[in-house]
């Protein structure tokens, strides 16, 4: 009995091993369109097969629970890589292999989470801003971060459900960085966001876009592509980009440790950098994508857009989330927890 | 009944079903997101019918599910057999541990037959994924069975063995027919309990083979999405049909 078990262990091993390669891509749901991996297929013979996850903690988890999963590909946001680094989850990228990497807008790569880009590309970036009905609240109102605190939107404000974004977003109206660290600095930060809880009617991301089409709610924080998305059924609704700074996410495609086929992986990554693969991810679900020269092959209608085709002024106004370290995560996720309780 | 027990039955049971009736309802509804009703429309279910990746992961769910519920449903009544037969050192001892598996938080379970997995470097797919859908399974198949056998009476064994029919033929005569209802309500239930695990399931399963409920999950986390109220409500359906098939099986066989 046992010998036979063993055999068939033994088996399917060979037959995992003989098998012609496959990559395994594990991505955010509603990210890239299946047509992109239709075409590597046709362009390299290598079928791709994806699964995917809902959060970067539910990835992080996976990978973490049995670093050996045969994954090739994975898309991490950008606070996520320099952890999943430190805990060894992700494999070295060899720049040789990625030749499309010269229209990624300068400011996005040598980030401090990973300075030489040795594990990380980005590939996609968004802003957060808030998104506004202008049935409800005329445009002109909103300009800045500081309307969301405003007595006359008493119990109407959408706050993202993300450790990251509120924070981030008291941070940049106290003049500190979106990454700070400093326990005293966030403990500013949660007390201003106290003071705009009267406002807040909801705390939410999963949802989001059903609430602002159905307006249930007419103002709130929010993510470029989804507001896009928003508006595509709900023509009211608009992405307002406040003054100043906004925080500013890539999502970074990595090679997680467990891969079979590293370098067949890399050539999956230089493939979504290509122009027109990154345009198709641009299309496919509204997302921007940090190849500079994409874009630009689209319709007009597309280049007007400024989320995906910012000018260097408005980019420049963007700060990258970063990583923040394990303690200063340990106070935001502490304040986050209290703000919620406090709703 | 009177009254106010009556009105409360139909509070419960107002309780127990609006819900079902709003996923079944918004399957129809003529909008992407949006939770008011635009107008009755098909277009979900034929976007379900042509997802081909929704397909996969269904037809993996479905593999999972009959391979857990054949293999529990035999081992159940091999072990269900044996303590009830057989009077032997240990027997109340693995009576005792299959219900502590009954009880054991899927967690618990989870995380430790995913550090079992790893250290005996399985690769995770569909092995890792079947093993461990038995063996949560299993408790709950003997469960079924053991009981139904506890009414069973003994002589009737005694009686097949005096007469000289071999041990094959004891069960193809006597334990299989007294039993069959418990093993149908066994696989049924050991089908259900697979099909829609996600907790033990998320934990060891690998790239190349994802189910159904992991699937749908990811899905539902980033906003509802109405092919996920047409696929839940065909899996309603089927549920019903299994339901009333299951009965009326049963309501002839005993």
């Amino acid at each position: 009995m046992k010998k036979s078990l063993l055999g068939l262990f033994l088996l399917f091993h060979a037959a995992f091993a003989m098998a012609k390669p496959t990559l395994y891509v594990y991505q955010w749901i509603n990210s890239i369109p299946d047509s992109v991996y239709k075409q590597f297929t046709k362009e390299t013979g290598v079928p791709v097969d994806v699964s995917y996850y809902e959060s970067n903690e539910a990835m992080y988890a996976k990978l973490k629970g049995n670093p050996s999963l045969a994954y090739d590909v994975v898309f991490p946001s950008s606070y996520f890589i320099k952890r999943m680094v430190k805990a060894h989850l992700l494999d070295h990228i060899d720049s040789s292999i990625m030749t499309h990497t010269q229209g990624i807008y300068k400011k996005f790569i040598h980030q401090p989470f990973d300075p030489n880009n040795d594990y990380s590309y980005p590939l996609t970036w968004g802003m957060t801003g808030i998104a506004v009905n202008d049935k409800y609240i005329p445009l002109s109102k909103i300009t800045a971060w500081k309307d969301l605190w405003s007595p006359s939107y008493r119990h109407q404000v959408l706050w993202l459900n993300d450790i990251r974004e509120p924070f981030s977003v008291a941070l940049i109206r106290l003049g500190y960085s979106v990454n700070d660290q400093n326990p005293t600095h966030i403990k500013q930060a949660y007390a201003l966001l106290k003071k705009g809880l009267p406002n807040v009617k909801v705390i939410n991301a999963d949802a989001m876009e059903s609430m602002f089409i159905d307006e249930d709610v007419f103002l709130g924080m929010a993510w470029s592509p989804d507001t896009y998305q928003a508006s595509q059924s709900n023509p009211h609704i608009h992405f307002v980009i406040p003054k100043g700074r906004y925080p500013l996410w890539l999502g970074c495609m990595a090679i997680p440790q467990g891969s079979r086929h590293p370098k067949l992986a890399m050539t999956l990554l230089n493939f979504l950098l290509r122009k027109d693969i990154s345009a198709q991810i641009i299309t496919g679900m509204g997302y921007a994508v940090t190849n500079q020269e994409a874009v630009k092959s689209l319709p007009i209608s597309w280049q007007e857009k400024r989320f995906v085709n910012p000018s260097k002024s408005l980019l420049a106004r963007g700060e990258i989330e970063g990583d923040v370290g394990d303690k200063a995560r340990q106070w935001y996720e502490h304040y986050w927890l209290e703000l919620r309780l406090s709703v | 009944m009177n009254r106010l027990t009556r009105s409360l039955f139909f509070l419960v049971m107002a309780f127990l079903y609006i819900p079902m009736v709003v996923v079944v309802l918004f399957s129809f509804n003529h909008s992407l997101h949006s939770l008011i009703w635009h107008g009755w429309t098909w277009q979900w279910y034929s976007k379900l019918w042509h997802d081909a990746l929704l397909a996969k992961v269904t037809w993996h769910s479905l593999c999972l599910g009959f391979s857990a519920a054949f293999i529990s449903t035999v081992l159940g009544a091999v072990v269900s057999y044996s303590l009830y037969r057989y009077r032997f050192f240990g027997r109340r001892l693995i009576s005792g541990l299959l219900i502590v598996l009954i009880v054991i938080p899927d967690l618990v379970m989870a995380i430790a037959l995913m550090i079992l997995f790893r250290s005996a470097h399985v690769s995770f797919g569909f092995v890792t994924l079947f093993l461990a859908h038995v063996s949560f399974c299993l408790p709950f198949s003997v469960m079924v069975i053991s009981n139904r056998l506890s009414d069973l009476n003994p002589q009737l064994l005694l009686a097949a063995e005096d007469l000289g029919a071999s041990l094959w033929q004891q069960w193809w005569w006597v334990m299989i027919p007294a039993m069959r209802s418990a093993l149908l309500v066994s696989a049924l239930l050991s089908f259900m309990l697979s099909f829609d695990d996600v907790v033990i399931s998320f934990f060891v399963s690998g790239p190349n083979y994802v189910t159904l409920p992991l699937h749908v999950y990811a899905m539902a986390k980033l906003g509802a999405n109405p092919e996920i109220n047409a696929l839940c409500s065909l899996l309603l359906l089927l549920t019903v049909a299994v339901v009333l098939i299951s009965q009326r099986l049963l309501g002839k066989k005993t």
